[in-house]
């Protein structure tokens, strides 16, 4: 079959697999994922996370010699279920253009020219030295996990600088407030089931059908099933999302507030809250004089008198959504026999009332009772694909430790020193600047309070997506002592005024894990090689901190980050004390002392005696893994070793009147079974013992020996009990049976 | 100004496509996929439709099928990744002013 033959055929299998999946004609639940498989073509294929959005869709990517040739939907994926959007068609492809970085550049009179990746970690870890506390890291929603967290624990961990932040803050920072602040932790509550179990779907400034299709295609999918799903466009424009709404709302920017508020005024009005669940499970808030997460405490009263206000006509008359249509979604709130899921996403999160936007749409679901039951949700989308769980679980902003803790929790800092092993007070409790802060400081003049002399850069173009961008990065032109570190793939509007460009491995050339929307974790394997020199960000963080270590930087030498080849040993441990050269600093008696020990000689529990005059030992064998479960189906190593033994002395066997081969009864006082003698073969037991080995299910030595435990740790001794060897009375030797395994 | 990015090799796609189920299968759909000539239609089941094509701008005609009367969505199964041809180039040198870069209303790509 010509290549292209096959690769249609694989492509119409992929299809047909996919509808016989939804079908249920094939269940796809394995107990565990195949791995990397490699088809006839020659395509190995593997799984991955889709390198774009935060729905966390998996894809299997096909590789040969060494590129990717091809990408299908992973059937085997909860989120998605074999099926891309039309992102899909790309997401192979970006791997591939012409213009990939693959050398490590540093600017000289203005042109870039290629260096060393030692030169480059060279140029990163002196512009710390020069001033650690102005250096910044600028991350990423799209950093791995493990990029995130060896980013975070570097600048927070080791230079006790807290100035690291990701670029979440441009797209999920609000969302972060706003769980904080209402449920006390981040993240949502819900997951992708909601969407299907929901009768009311309300989109609050969202586009799904554009930025989440495969999401979207969920609810889609159900109405085509014949399933009632009421979808609802609350947005400030027409949008592809629109053309599938029952109800298109459009509302003046902004005036969200004025809605959600009408909503929860109407709820209050009708008697249609729900008083037990408020009661069970609500307090009120407002905000504080400072404005800040927490607010303060207010009655329920209190909370009545601040919606008053927000009146159908007023809010009709503040957003210009009809009053009918608002009270149409409050009588919707106000039902217990429907399921409403609120979905939102950059439309209340990039907003000047980010926070608030998203508490109110929380509170109108918990004043309503629509939570916590599937379809019951309010869920923010990320954008990224790890926002998630890299920018957010792992704490990469500017104010987070890993976990949800906060620099400014001495609890959390404690807990954080702990698990790293960095000395206490190593973390800074003041959070550093947030990511319009950072860059107005760097493209600042030190002179004016310019205080951030440079920026690294990973997995990200704030040259292009911060706002403001002649006040935020374009002023940095000019400014000959800010120097700007970029580790990217492609050329941008970043690595345009970089000092140092880095190339990054992409995607599936490296390890990683992603943590999407629902708080779903995925991992991948690394399937192919990033072009020239291209390395992972974590490497390149991981490098800089060595190169401190090795420049004498004081938060990277406790050389934790060293392998302990020789414990105790002072250079080889870290944990040894300058000065000590051997410290047993896990001293039972708490002085660095190991202790030397006296126990006397016991005879054995069990010895030869006259009527079991030998002793047993028994053991493994080269051949087979214990007790052969594994090793004797495996036919070349049952041939090699088919069954047990004892092996004898051959003046001890002559004296029982044993040969080789012949047939021996060993027997204990707890039992005896018939063994094949061996004479002279790969081990010699002197007069006096005999060894057997435990691998032969058929011929269980273990019926036989003692197993008298150590008192102290209660191990059993199967190496000496006392054993007597006759041959079996004369009788011819028997064949042993075949293995019942063949 | 870069050129357009095009991709002049076709590759090959697998889609799958939903049609409405409340309505009978529309045959004029149907008739015009199979009429199609770089679209491989399998086995149709209920209202799911795998099709295998070969194209140079899939995103066109994944844009087509959706605008088919009775499909309710398209999705894909399956690409090809072939070598892309020379993507716009973005010096690494120091770029001119950001401004010149904005192309004229007329020229903006769609």
């Amino acid at each position: 079959m010509e290549r292209r033959d096959f690769l249609r055929t694989t492509a119409m299998a992929a299809a047909t697999a996919v509808i016989a999946q939804r079908l249920g004609a094939v269940e796809a639940t394995p107990a565990s994922h195949p791995g990397a498989t490699t088809a006839p073509d020659g395509i190995t294929w593997d799984k991955a996370p889709c390198r774009f959005c935060g729905t966390g869709c998996h894809v299997r990517v096909g590789v040969k010699d060494g590129r990717v040739v091809a990408i299908q939907g992973e059937q085997l994926a909860e989120v998605n279920k074999g099926l891309l959007c039309v992102k899909g068609y790309h997401v192979g492809g970006i791997l591939y253009g012409q213009d990939r970085l693959t050398t490590p550049m540093l600017r000289r009179n203005g042109v870039l020219a290629p260096i060393t990746w030692e030169e480059a970690i060279d140029v990163v870890a002196q512009r710390v030295m020069k001033d650690p506390k102005g250096f910044a890291f600028y991350g990423s929603g799209q950093w791995t996990i493990p990029e995130g967290y060896a980013a975070q624990k570097f600048m927070k961990g080791g230079l006790a600088n807290n100035h690291i932040e990701p670029n979440a803050r441009l797209c999920m920072a609000s969302a972060v407030t706003g769980y904080l602040s209402v449920y006390g932790v981040d993240e949502p509550a819900g997951c992708y089931d909601d969407l299907d179990a929901a009768d009311v779907v309300i989109l609050w400034g969202n586009n799904p059908a554009e930025m989440h299709p495969v999401l979207f295609s969920r609810l889609i999918e159900r109405r085509t099933r014949g399933q009632k799903v009421t979808l609802i466009d609350l947005g400030t424009r027409r949008t592809r999302t629109t053309e599938h709404a029952d109800e298109y709302l459009e509302f003046r920017p902004n005036s969200d507030l004025a809605i959600a508020n009408g909503i929860a005024h109407l709820l209050l009005k009708t008697n249609s809250w729900d008083r037990d669940f408020v009661a069970k499970h609500c307090n009120f808030r407002g905000d504080n004089a400072l404005l800040d997460l927490l607010g303060k405490p207010i009655s329920f009263e209190d909370y009545r008198a601040a919606v008053e206000p927000y009146t159908p006509d007023y809010v009709e008359q503040l957003s210009g959504v009809p009053a009918a249509k608002l009270r149409m979604l409050a009588e919707l709130f106000g039902r217990r026999d429907v399921r409403i899921t609120s979905l939102w996403c950059m439309g209340m999160n990039q907003h000047n009332r980010g926070t608030a936007i998203n508490r109110l749409v929380h509170s109108i679901h918990l004043l309503s009772g629509h939570f916590g039951r599937p379809g019951d949700a309010p869920t923010s989308l990320t954008g990224q694909p790890s926002a998630c769980g890299t920018a957010r679980e792992v704490g990469t902003m500017c104010h987070f430790l890993p976990g949800g803790r906060l620099v400014a929790n001495p609890e959390h800092r404690e807990q954080s020193e702990e698990i790293w092993k960095v000395p206490a007070g190593r973390i800074n409790p003041k959070p550093g600047y947030h990511t319009v802060q950072l860059f107005e400081k760097f493209c600042t003049p030190t002179e004016k309070g310019g205080d951030i002399h440079t920026i690294i850069v990973q997995v990200t173009n704030p040259g292009q997506t911060l706002p403001n961008l002649h006040k935020l990065f374009l002023a940095k032109e000019g400014l000959a002592d800010k120097f700007l570190i970029v580790s990217e793939v492609y050329p941008t509007a970043t690595t345009a005024l970089a000092d140092l460009v880095l190339p990054a491995a992409l995607w599936v050339e490296k390890n990683g894990i992603y943590g999407n929307s629902e708080r779903r974790t995925q991992q991948w394997f690394k399937q192919v090689e990033p072009p020239g020199q291209a390395r992972p960000d974590a490497w390149m963080t991981i490098a800089v901190a060595h190169r401190l270590f090795e420049l004498g930087h004081p938060g990277m030498n406790d050389g934790s980050w060293k392998e302990t080849k020789f414990r105790f040993t002072e250079g080889a441990d870290p944990f040894v004390a300058k000065g000590k050269g051997i410290q047993f600093y896990h001293s039972v008696t708490k002085d660095d002392r190991a202790l030397i020990w006296f126990c006397p000689y016991e005879p054995a529990t069990e010895a030869p005696d006259p009527n079991f005059p030998t002793w047993l030992c028994t053991g493994r064998v080269l051949e087979h893994w214990h007790t052969g479960t594994l090793t004797m189906r495996v036919p070349q190593l049952r041939n090699a070793m088919p069954n047990a033994y004892v092996e004898m002395n051959p003046e001890d066997a002559a004296a029982a009147g044993l040969g080789n081969g012949d047939l021996a009864v060993v027997e204990t006082r707890r039992g005896k079974i018939e063994l094949p003698v061996w004479l002279n073969g790969r081990a010699r037991p002197p007069r006096g013992s005999v060894f057997v080995p435990f691998f032969d299910e058929r011929l269980m030595i273990n019926e036989l020996t003692l197993g008298e435990p150590c008192p102290i740790s209660k191990q059993p001794d199967y190496k000496k009990c006392a054993v007597k060897v006759t041959r079996k009375g004369g009788e011819p030797l028997v064949p042993i049976p075949a293995p019942p395994h063949g | 100004m870069p050129p357009p990015v095009t991709n002049p090799e076709p590759v090959v796609i697998s889609l799958v496509l939903r049609l409405h189920e409340e309505d009978a299968l529309p045959t004029a759909t149907l008739a015009a996929l199979r009429a199609h000539p770089s679209l491989e239609i399998g086995t149709v089941c209920d209202s799911w439709v795998p099709l295998v094509a070969e194209t140079p701008d899939p995103r066109e005609l994944h844009r087509w099928l959706e605008s088919l009367p009775g499909v309710a969505s398209v999705d894909v199964a399956f690409v090809e990744v072939v070598p892309q041809p020379d993507a716009p180039r973005y010096a690494t040198e120091r770029a001119p002013s950001h401004s010149s870069l904005i192309p004229s209303p007329s020229s903006r790509p769609r």
